[in-house]
């Protein structure tokens, strides 16, 4: 798919039905839709997995609890790294930069409400 | 000294309810995924030139599949999962039960957001893919709809919230498992990002489409959505991120190596995945040929022949383009490598009308108000293609033959929006990223 986008195929278009025969987008093609293929049989199996565990799954030992992890080293008592479980602080710092980045443009933004609306498809 | 990342690590069981309730909430998510996954075969197949989308049954185009595949997959499937599964590791990992109330009324919110998702995407009045791109329109249950999914996942939140701060109330002085924190930060994260989508769809285009406002800026709900579109991404991954940290360690037989460190990560994520995608907004709408929306927009020109194409004299931003492009100017755009139907007589780009043909599609009679922007589009021929195929192709793809309306062209202004965006470049030149 990049190579046939490098060639200008354009996303989001039906290209089974269309016209468009651009030489350059058809290995591409070929392979996406092999890999597609592949990708869909994977998740099939995967809902086969996930319906059959469901199922029959119950039959087996039941899993006795998630199955957490082990840090090599226990949490910090003291020092810097307690300021890293302050959620809010944290939480006001991604603001800050939200305002820094999107703040000049929501400011200087002047609407422009001029469009109706389409149903095309 | 190993240290565990869950207060308990002899085990937790949660109240058979809220297992259940958790557990419905994933079985929406994985239903999701299986509506959702076979229009991903049919457009890979695409392709590679093998239409399988005509066998779908119940399906009525292209833009419905499609649709039904970028909801389905990448909106519900993700968040339904995280709503699940997010709480109940920060109640593993607290050891204390979620509130019961907030829990229901996430699993609620979600399931009434799909069942109007559902509603408006299958009657085909919401194909306007996940990105919900004004001007195209969809019916006001789609926006609702998908609103009511992100109040669950603020539900979700809320419920999280509290957990961790009442634990916190009742341990201070100790530190936040690790479970818990990085399952609080990933969806904090999202907390931010989701307002503006919220605002954008509830606030504008579900007022507009049910007609209290007549007109839309759909560069201004294109930004909004890309603040949350972007972020997005990265809240669904986040879940993944949790269990990569928290709990694959343990079934591959390892250790995490550093609690600092793994929480720096989701501070990280936490405080850079809004602002990084700044450039989405400003730098996709300012440059046709790399700008998706204004991509789809010019294609939409093109698949919708206009008449009065190239020759809006008011001196729009949108003619400056055409006059640009008619000047022979260098500027790459998508319309210039292949030329453009009306005026050159090419039908060579007439699919998407031609798949919705195929699919027996008729969303949308004509209405008879000549002011209705369907009243051309929808009755619009296709050219033929200057005998390139033969006529019993033409047929097989249900090309209309009604005569053109040789009228001002009704795309104009929603291209004009959408793609030319000198207004906006001018607004953001002196903001970062501009």
């Amino acid at each position: 798919m990049i190579s046939a986008g490098l060639e200008g195929m354009p996303r989001r278009t039906y290209l089974a039905q269309s016209n468009y025969d651009v030489p350059a987008w058809r290995l591409g093609g070929i392979l996406t839709g092999v890999g597609g293929t592949i990708m869909f049989v994977g998740i099939m199996l995967f809902f086969v997995v996930i319906l059959m565990t469901l199922l029959v799954g119950k039959r087996g030992e039941e899993p006795k609890d998630v199955p957490v992890a082990e840090t090599l080293t226990a949490p910090a008592l003291s020092g810097w790294e307690l300021q890293l479980d302050r959620v809010w602080l944290w939480m006001g710092v991604a603001i800050l930069l939200i305002l820094i980045a999107y703040g000049p443009f929501f400011i200087t933004y002047v609407p422009n409400f001029l469009s109706p609306g389409y149903r095309f498809f | 000294m190993r240290s565990s990342i869950v207060v308990d690590p002899t085990g937790f069981r949660l109240p058979t309810n809220q297992r259940r309730v958790i557990l419905w909430t994933l079985y929406v998510g994985y239903l999701a995924l299986v509506a959702g996954v076979f229009h991903g075969l049919a457009q890979a197949l695409s392709y590679a030139n093998i239409d399988i989308l005509q066998y779908f049954p119940g399906l009525r185009g292209y833009y419905q599949g499609l649709t039904v595949h970028g909801v389905a997959n990448v909106l519900i499937f993700t968040f339904s999962f995280s709503n699940g599964f997010l709480p109940l590791m920060v109640a593993r990992s607290l050891s204390r039960p979620l509130v019961p109330s907030l829990l229901y009324a996430s699993f609620a919110s979600l399931v009434i957001g799909n069942l109007l998702t559902i509603y408006a995407v299958v009657s085909n009045q919401a194909s306007v893919l996940y990105t919900s791109y004004a001007p195209l329109q969809a019916h006001w249950t789609y926006y609702v709809g998908l609103a009511l999914v992100v109040v669950s996942t603020w539900l979700a939140i809320a419920n999280m919230v509290v957990v961790v701060y009442s634990w916190r109330k009742q341990n201070s002085g100790a530190r936040i498992p690790l479970l818990a924190y990085i399952s609080l930060l990933s969806y904090a994260m999202w907390a931010l990002a989701s307002i503006p989508i919220a605002v954008s769809f509830l606030g504008i285009l579900t007022p507009w489409t049910l007609g209290l406002i007549p007109l839309v800026d759909p560069l201004l709900t294109r930004t909004l959505f890309w603040f949350t579109g972007h972020a997005v991404v990265y809240a669904w991954l986040l879940p993944a991120y949790v269990s990569w940290y928290a709990l694959v360690p343990r079934q591959a037989g390892g250790r995490i190596i550093s609690d600092s460190y793994s929480r720096i990560v989701f501070i990280l994520f936490l405080l850079l995945s809004i602002p990084t995608g700044f450039p989405s907004p400003v730098h996709r709408s300012g440059d046709p040929e790399r700008d998706e929306g204004g991509a789809r927009c010019a294609h939409l020109r093109r698949v919708l022949p206009q008449p009065g194409d190239g020759v809006l004299g008011n001196g729009s931003a949108g003619d400056r383009w055409e006059s640009t492009r008619r000047d022979g100017s260098a500027r790459v755009d998508p319309e210039t490598a292949l030329e453009r139907p009306v005026a050159h007589g090419s039908a060579a780009r007439h699919d998407h009308i031609r798949v919705r043909r195929n699919h027996g599609a008729h969303q949308r009679e004509p209405l008879d108000e000549p002011g209705d922007p369907q009243h051309y589009l929808g009755t619009r021929s296709l050219p033929h293609d200057g005998g390139k195929r033969g006529s019993s192709d033409a047929d097989r793809r249900g090309i209309l033959d009604d005569p053109v309306p040789q009228r001002q062209s009704t795309l104009g202004p929603a291209c004009r929006t959408g793609l030319f965006l000198d207004v906006h470049r001018s607004a953001s030149s002196s903001s970062p990223g501009g």
